[in-house]
C-alpha cells in the first residue's frame, strides 16, 4: 500500500488513505442527510398550516403555508417561563451534586485494595434491578419532606449508578504510576481526586454533565408525582400539559365530544422543537472536551 | 491444630481490617455520602417489593392488602401468551444487542477519522439530534413511511418487493424497529466512546505511522482496544438490561396481526399492570425481570473476567 | 316557614321544567325520542318532565328537614379539600384562582374550595393511586372509582351517603328517585349510596360515533345515501372505481359495533361484550352472526375495497387520508367529523362530509346496534371519611349544587349575561364562547363545568352548540330510530369484587389480545375463515366461560339493586 504514495497539500499519502478518506466522508454525508431529514421535516412541520401537515404526511421539504400560530399557541401558556425558570434552577442546583455524588461514588469503584469495595458495589448495584416501586417512594419522600417543593426534584436524582458506572471506567483508564506518585509526595486520595483524577477524565465527565443534564431537561415523571403546584412545575411537564390538551386523543377529559384544536396536529412538532433548541445550544460547548490528546497533555504536564 | 488456625485467621483478618481501615480511611469517608443517600433512597422505600406477593390495594396499604404468596408468579408462568411474549423480548432484545450496539461503535471510529473539524462537529452534532425527538412523533413517521404507499414502501417496490403496508407484515416488524432504533440512538450513544477515545495515547499513532501502518489497521491496532474497556463495561450493563424492552415504542408500532412477533413483556404489563393499576401484577413481573436481568449481567460478567480481566465487578 | 317550604317545592318544579324544556328541545320533530325510550334508559329529561307533578307532595317529608336550609350562597367560612381529575382549569389560566368558573363558582355557592388537581400532563389514575395511599385524604374525591366504590366504603375510604342524601342532597335525591336506572348505578350491590354521579341529558350524546360518508362524491355518482349493506357495497365500489378511495376504519373498540349491526351481530375487531335480549351476557365474537359481519369485510378485502392499511390505521392516518381523498366512506366519531369538515374547508378541495345512518340488510331493517355508551359515565364524586362530620353537610350541599335548577345552568352555561343569553327560554352561548379565538370548547372550559365529564347533568344543547351544524345532523342520524339499539351495553356502574375483577380482567386482555388478532387475520385473509370453529375453540380454552360466569353474577346483582 505504501508502495503507491501520491502528493496532496504538500504532504505524501497512500491511495488507501486518501480512498478510506473519500469513503468515509461519503458515508458520513449520507448518514447527515438520512439523520436530518426527519429533523427537518419536525421543524418544517412546526411552522406549516396543520392542513399542509395533513395532506403531506412525511413529505415536508419547506414550511408549507407557513404557520407560528403552534409557536404562539405553546407560548400563550401561562407557565411557560416559570417552566423554563424551573428547569433552569433544577440544573443549577443539580449539576454540581450530580458531578459530585458520581466522581465520589466513581472514583471508590475505581480503587484498588479496598478490602469492602466488592460489598459496597453490590449494594451499590443492587439498586440499578431492584426498587421498592412506586408508591413507598411516593410515601418515603413526602415523609421526608421532599413533595411540591424543589428539592424533591433535585435530591432523589443526586446520584445514577450507571453513570457511576461510567466514571469508574474512565478512572481505571488514568495510569496507576500517576497515582501512585501522587501518594508518593504525600497526597490523600481528596487531593488525588480533585487534582490528578479530574483534569484526566475530562472528557467523560463532559459527557457525564450531558448526560445528567439532558436526563433533568427531559424528566417530567418526578415532577408529575412529587409537585402538586402548576408553577412549580418544569418546563417539561408544561409542553406535556400543552401537547395533551390539544389532543383530544390523550386527553380522557374531553370525552370525544369536543372540538378537535386546530394546531393539535403542528403542536407536537413545535414542542419537540421548543424542548430541543436549548440543549442544541449546549452540546458545542460540552464538544471541545473530547478534542484528542487532553490526557497526554496532563501527563507531560 | 485447627483452633489455633482459626485464630490466625481471626487475628489476620482483623489486622487487615485495621489496616485496610488506615489505609483506605479517606476512601471510606468518601463513599459515606453516597452509601447514605443510597439506603434512604433506594433501600427505605425497598420493602415495596413484597407487593408482589399480596393482593395490593393503594387505598388499604401494605398492610391491609391480602397475602397471596406467589399466585401472581403462576398466573404469569401460566398466561396463555406467556412463552410467546418471553420468546419476543428475548428476539428484539438480542437482535437489538447485535445490530445495535456495535453501530455507535462504527460510528465513534469513523466520525475520530474526519480530518476537518467543521465537518466533524456538524456530523456529530447531526447524528445526536434524532435522540430528542419524541417516541410518539418518531413512530408516526415510520407508519406514515411504512404504509402502502409511504416512502420505504417504494423503495421496497422498486426494489421488486409487494405493495403492502409493512407495519402489517410480521417478518418486517424487527428490521423497521431495530432500524429505527440505530437512527435514533446511534449518534447519543456514539458520544461515550467519542469521550473515550480522547484519551488514547496519540504517541501510540506516531509509533504505528512510522512502521507504516494504514488507518484501517491503525484504527484495529490502537484506536479499538483503547476504546475495549469501554465497550465491555457497556456490553455487561447492556445485557443488564436483556429483558428490558421499553413498551412505549413497541406499542405504538405493533398492531395485531404482529402481535405474534412483536408482543413482548412489558406490553402486556402495560395492559395488564399499567391500565388497570394492578400493582402487585406488575410488580411480580417486574421483579422476574430483575432476577433474570441480574443472572445475564453476571453470566457475562463473569466471562468477560475470565477472557480479558475488564469486569463491572 | 311555610312560605320556604313552597318556594322551595316551587324550585324543584323549576328545574325540572326547565330540565324537560332542554329536552323538549332536542326532541323537536323527532318524536321517537320520546316514545322510544325505555323505563330503565330513559333520558334525565323524560323522566323529570314526567314525573314533577306526582312527585311534590312524596317528598314532603324530606322538604320539611331540608327546608331549614336557606338556599345558596350559604354563608360559611369553612373551607373543602377537594381532589379531582375533573374541571381542571383551562390550560390558558395558570391555576384556578384564575380561572372565572372556580371563582364564580364559589360566589354562587358561598363555600369556598381548596382544589386538588393532579398536575398538567401527569397520569391520572397513577396520581389518583398516590393520592389514596396516604391516610391523610382531601375532604372529597371526585373520580372514576365506582367500581371500587363498594370496598372504598369498606376500607373506610369513603362514607356511605344513604342516610344523608335525603337529608341534605335534597335536587339530587329527587333526580334519582326519578330516574330508576340512575339510582340503581349510584348504589353497591348491598344498596349504599357512595357519591354524585354525570349525566348526560340524552342518550344523543352517548351515542357519538357512527358512519359518515362524503355527500359531494354520492352527488356525482349519482348515488342515494346508503342504506342496506348492498347499497354499501355500490357505494364502496362507485367510490374505488371513480377516485380510487376504499373503505376505511380505525380497528379500535369504537368500532363496534360498527357495521355489525346490520348482519345482527355486535362487535367488529375488539373483544365486544354484549347484553342479549334474555339479559345474558355474550361475547359479540362467538356469535355466527358476527362471522357473516366479518365474511363481508373479508370479501371487500378480497375485492381491493378495503384499505391496505386498515391494520395500522388510527385517527391520525385516517384524517390523512380523509383529507387526501383516498376515503370516501368511514365509521369514525364526530370530533373526527368534525376535524374533516374542517380540513376540507381549509385546503378548499369540496369535500362536503355528513353524518349516513347505520347500515341495514334489507330495506326498511332496523339495526340491532348502535355504538352507544352506558348512559352513566364512571365518575363519581364522594365524601371521605377525613371529613369531619361538621363539614360534611356542607360538602353534600355543594354536591348537590349542580342538580339544582340554578347549578344546571351555571354548570352548563356560566353566567348569564357573560357566557350565555336566555333565548325564548332556551340558554345559548353568547359569542364570547362560540367566537373565541381560543376555540369554543377551550373558551367554554373557562366558564363551564360539564364540557368533558363533570357532576350534574350535561345539557345537550350544551354539547351542540359547540359543534358545527354537519355534525349535528350526523349525530341525529346515527341515534333518533335506534334509540333502542344502544340497550346492548355493558352498564358501567357493574361491580366485581377485587379478586372477581383481577381474575375476569386476565383473562379479559388475553381474550381481548387473541380476538384482535385474529379478527385482522379473517378481514385481511392471513388467516382462512375455515378457522373459525378453532377459533372459538381456542377462546373456550382461554376461560371465555368463566369471565362470562364472573361477568354475568356481578350483572345480576346489578339488576337486583
Amino acid at each position: 500500500m505504501s508502495e503507491f504514495r501520491i502528493k496532496i497539500n504538500g504532504r505524501r499519502r497512500s491511495v488507501g488513505d486518501v480512498s478510506f478518506d473519500v469513503i468515509n466522508t461519503c458515508i458520513m454525508i449520507g448518514l447527515i442527510i438520512v439523520t436530518f431529514y426527519p429533523i427537518w421535516y419536525v421543524v418544517c412541520a412546526s411552522f406549516s398550516a396543520a392542513s399542509a401537515v395533513t395532506q403531506n404526511p412525511g413529505k415536508l421539504w419547506w414550511p408549507v403555508n407557513f404557520d407560528a400560530g403552534a409557536y404562539e399557541k405553546a407560548f400563550q401558556h401561562p407557565l411557560i417561563l416559570s417552566g423554563f425558570r424551573n428547569i433552569l434552577c433544577i440544573l443549577g442546583l443539580s449539576l454540581p451534586l450530580n458531578l459530585v455524588m458520581t466522581l465520589l461514588c466513581g472514583y471508590f469503584m475505581a480503587s484498588k485494595n479496598v478490602f469492602f469495595k466488592k460489598w459496597i458495589m453490590m449494594f451499590l448495584m443492587f439498586t440499578m434491578f431492584f426498587s421498592g416501586g412506586l408508591i413507598p417512594s411516593y410515601l418515603n419522600q413526602k415523609s421526608l419532606g421532599l413533595y411540591n417543593n424543589i428539592w424533591a426534584l433535585v435530591i432523589p436524582g443526586a446520584l445514577s449508578i450507571y453513570n457511576a458506572i461510567i466514571c469508574k471506567t474512565a478512572i481505571e483508564a488514568v495510569p496507576d504510576s500517576l497515582i501512585e506518585s501522587a501518594y508518593m509526595d504525600g497526597a490523600s486520595d481528596v487531593t488525588v481526586l480533585v487534582k490528578i483524577v479530574t483534569p484526566l477524565i475530562k472528557p467523560t465527565l463532559a459527557v457525564l454533565t450531558l448526560y445528567y443534564g439532558v436526563g433533568h431537561w427531559n424528566g417530567w415523571f418526578g415532577a408529575s408525582l412529587y409537585i402538586t403546584d402548576n408553577d412549580k412545575l418544569p418546563i417539561q411537564n408544561i409542553l406535556r400539559a400543552i401537547l395533551i390538551a390539544n389532543d383530544t386523543l390523550l386527553n380522557q377529559g374531553a370525552a370525544s365530544m369536543d372540538v378537535m384544536n386546530t394546531y393539535a396536529e403542528t403542536i407536537k412538532y413545535a414542542v419537540i422543537v421548543i424542548s430541543t433548541v436549548p440543549i442544541l445550544c449546549i452540546y458545542p460547548f460540552l464538544q471541545k472536551y473530547f478534542v484528542k490528546g487532553v490526557m497526554i497533555g496532563a501527563v507531560k504536564g | 491444630m485447627r483452633g489455633n488456625m482459626t485464630g490466625v485467621k481471626e487475628k489476620s483478618l482483623k489486622k487487615t481490617l485495621v489496616k485496610d481501615f488506615k489505609m483506605n480511611k479517606w476512601k471510606y469517608l468518601m463513599i459515606l455520602p453516597v452509601i447514605i443517600y443510597i439506603a434512604i433512597f433506594a433501600y427505605k422505600p425497598m420493602y415495596g417489593i413484597l407487593i408482589a406477593f399480596q393482593n395490593f390495594r393503594p387505598a388499604v396499604g401494605m398492610a391491609g392488602s391480602k397475602w397471596v404468596g406467589f399466585e401472581h408468579f403462576t398466573r404469569f408462568f401460566s398466561d396463555f401468551n406467556f412463552f410467546r411474549i418471553l420468546r419476543n423480548t428475548f428476539s428484539i432484545s438480542i437482535c437489538s444487542i447485535i445490530f445495535g450496539f456495535p453501530a455507535p461503535i462504527i460510528l465513534a471510529l469513523l466520525i475520530n477519522e474526519i480530518k476537518n473539524t467543521k465537518f466533524k462537529r456538524t456530523v456529530q452534532t447531526v447524528s445526536y439530534m434524532p435522540y430528542f425527538v419524541s417516541m410518539v412523533v418518531i413512530c408516526g413517521l415510520v407508519k406514515t413511511f411504512c404504509q402502502s404507499d409511504g416512502m420505504i414502501t417504494d423503495i421496497v417496490v422498486a426494489l421488486g418487493g409487494e405493495r403492502k403496508n409493512l407495519l402489517a407484515d410480521k417478518s418486517w416488524f424487527y428490521p423497521i424497529y431495530i432500524v429505527s432504533n440505530i437512527w435514533q440512538y446511534i449518534g447519543w450513544d456514539s458520544i461515550i466512546y467519542l469521550a473515550a477515545l480522547a484519551g488514547i495515547d496519540q504517541e501510540q499513532y506516531e509509533a504505528a505511522r512510522v512502521d507504516g501502518a494504514g488507518r484501517l489497521r491503525q484504527m484495529w491496532n490502537i484506536t479499538l482496544p483503547g476504546l475495549m474497556p469501554t465497550i465491555i463495561i457497556l456490553f455487561i450493563l447492556k445485557m443488564g438490561g436483556i429483558l428490558n424492552v421499553g413498551f412505549e415504542k413497541i406499542l405504538l408500532l405493533y398492531s395485531p396481526t404482529t402481535y405474534e412477533v412483536a408482543d413482548v413483556i412489558s406490553t402486556y404489563v402495560y395492559r395488564i399492570g399499567i391500565l388497570e393499576a394492578n400493582f402487585s401484577y406488575s410488580t411480580a413481573i417486574g421483579l422476574f425481570n430483575s432476577i433474570v436481568n441480574i443472572i445475564f449481567l453476571c453470566a457475562t460478567n463473569l466471562i468477560s473476567k475470565k477472557l480479558n480481566e475488564t469486569s463491572l465487578f | 316557614m311555610k312560605k320556604k317550604l313552597l318556594a322551595m317545592l316551587l324550585a324543584a318544579a323549576t328545574t325540572m321544567t326547565v330540565l324537560a324544556g332542554c329536552g323538549n328541545q332536542a326532541a323537536d320533530g323527532k318524536p321517537a325520542d320520546e316514545g322510544a325510550a325505555t323505563s330503565d334508559e330513559a333520558t334525565a329529561s323524560d323522566k323529570a318532565g314526567n314525573n314533577t307533578e306526582e312527585d311534590g307532595s312524596a317528598d314532603e317529608a324530606e322538604a320539611v328537614e331540608a327546608a331549614e336550609f336557606a338556599g345558596y350562597p350559604i354563608d360559611t367560612d369553612e373551607v373543602l379539600t377537594l381532589w379531582t381529575n375533573q374541571i381542571m382549569p383551562s390550560s390558558t389560566v395558570a391555576s384556578w384562582e384564575e380561572s372565572p368558573f372556580h371563582v364564580t363558582l364559589a360566589e354562587m355557592t358561598g363555600i369556598d374550595i381548596d382544589y386538588t388537581f393532579p398536575a398538567s400532563g401527569t397520569d391520572q389514575k397513577q396520581a389518583f393511586n398516590l393520592m389514596i395511599s396516604d391516610s391523610n385524604l382531601p375532604d372529597m374525591i371526585w373520580y372514576s372509582f365506582m367500581g371500587d366504590a363498594e370496598s372504598y366504603i369498606e376500607d373506610g375510604i369513603i362514607r356511605d351517603l344513604t342516610d344523608l342524601l335525603p337529608k341534605y342532597a335534597p335536587n339530587y335525591w329527587k333526580f334519582l328517585q326519578e330516574n330508576p336506572y340512575y339510582d340503581k348505578s349510584l348504589k353497591t350491590d348491598s344498596g349504599k349510596y357512595y357519591g354524585f354521579g354525570f349525566f348526560r341529558e340524552s342518550r344523543w350524546q352517548s351515542a357519538y360515533h357512527g358512519p359518515m360518508v362524503r355527500q359531494d362524491w354520492l352527488d356525482e355518482c349519482g348515488l342515494p345515501m346508503p342504506e342496506t349493506i348492498e347499497d354499501w357495497e355500490t357505494t364502496i365500489r362507485a367510490f374505488n372505481d371513480k377516485y380510487g378511495a376504499k373503505f376505511a376504519f380505525t380497528p379500535t373498540w369504537r368500532v363496534s359495533p360498527g357495521m355489525a349491526g346490520a348482519f345482527g351481530a355486535y362487535g367488529t375487531v375488539e373483544l365486544a361484550l354484549y347484553i342479549d335480549d334474555d339479559s345474558k351476557l355474550q361475547i359479540a365474537q362467538m356469535q355466527d352472526e358476527w362471522k357473516e359481519y366479518i365474511t363481508w369485510l373479508n370479501k371487500l378485502n378480497n375485492e381491493g375495497l378495503l384499505d391496505p392499511d386498515i391494520v395500522t390505521l388510527d385517527d391520525t392516518g385516517l384524517r390523512t387520508k380523509v383529507a387526501n381523498g383516498q376515503v370516501g366512506l368511514t365509521n369514525a366519531n364526530l370530533t373526527g367529523l368534525n376535524s374533516f369538515i374542517l380540513d376540507a374547508q381549509s385546503s378548499g378541495n369540496g369535500a362536503n362530509w355528513v353524518g349516513c345512518p347505520y347500515p341495514v340488510m334489507n330495506k326498511g331493517d332496523k339495526t340491532c346496534a348502535i355504538f352507544c355508551e352506558d348512559p352513566v359515565v364512571p365518575i363519581v364524586a364522594g365524601i371521605t371519611t377525613s371529613c369531619p362530620e361538621e363539614k360534611v353537610e356542607l360538602a353534600l350541599r355543594w354536591l348537590d349544587y349542580p342538580f339544582s335548577e340554578e347549578g344546571f345552568l351555571y354548570w352548563n352555561f356560566g353566567t348569564e349575561g357573560v357566557s350565555y343569553e336566555m333565548v325564548e327560554g332556551e340558554p345559548h352561548f353568547t359569542d364570547l364562547i362560540l367566537k373565541s379565538e381560543l376555540g369554543a370548547a377551550e373558551a367554554a372550559g373557562l366558564y363551564t363545568g360539564e364540557g368533558g365529564w363533570g357532576c350534574g347533568i350535561q345539557a345537550l344543547g350544551m354539547v351542540q352548540q359547540k359543534l358545527d351544524p354537519a355534525v349535528v345532523e350526523a349525530g341525529d342520524a346515527w341515534y333518533y330510530g335506534n334509540e333502542d339499539a344502544g340497550n346492548w351495553t355493558y352498564p358501567s356502574a357493574v361491580t366485581m369484587t377485587p379478586e372477581e375483577s383481577t381474575e375476569s380482567s386476565t383473562i379479559y386482555n388475553a381474550i381481548n389480545t387473541y380476538v384482535k388478532e385474529m379478527a385482522l387475520k379473517f378481514i385481511t385473509g392471513e388467516e382462512s375463515l375455515d378457522n373459525y370453529d378453532a377459533f372459538i375453540q381456542t377462546l373456550n380454552d382461554m376461560g371465555a366461560e368463566r369471565m362470562l360466569e364472573i361477568r354475568q353474577a356481578a350483572y345480576d346483582r346489578f339488576l337486583q339493586r
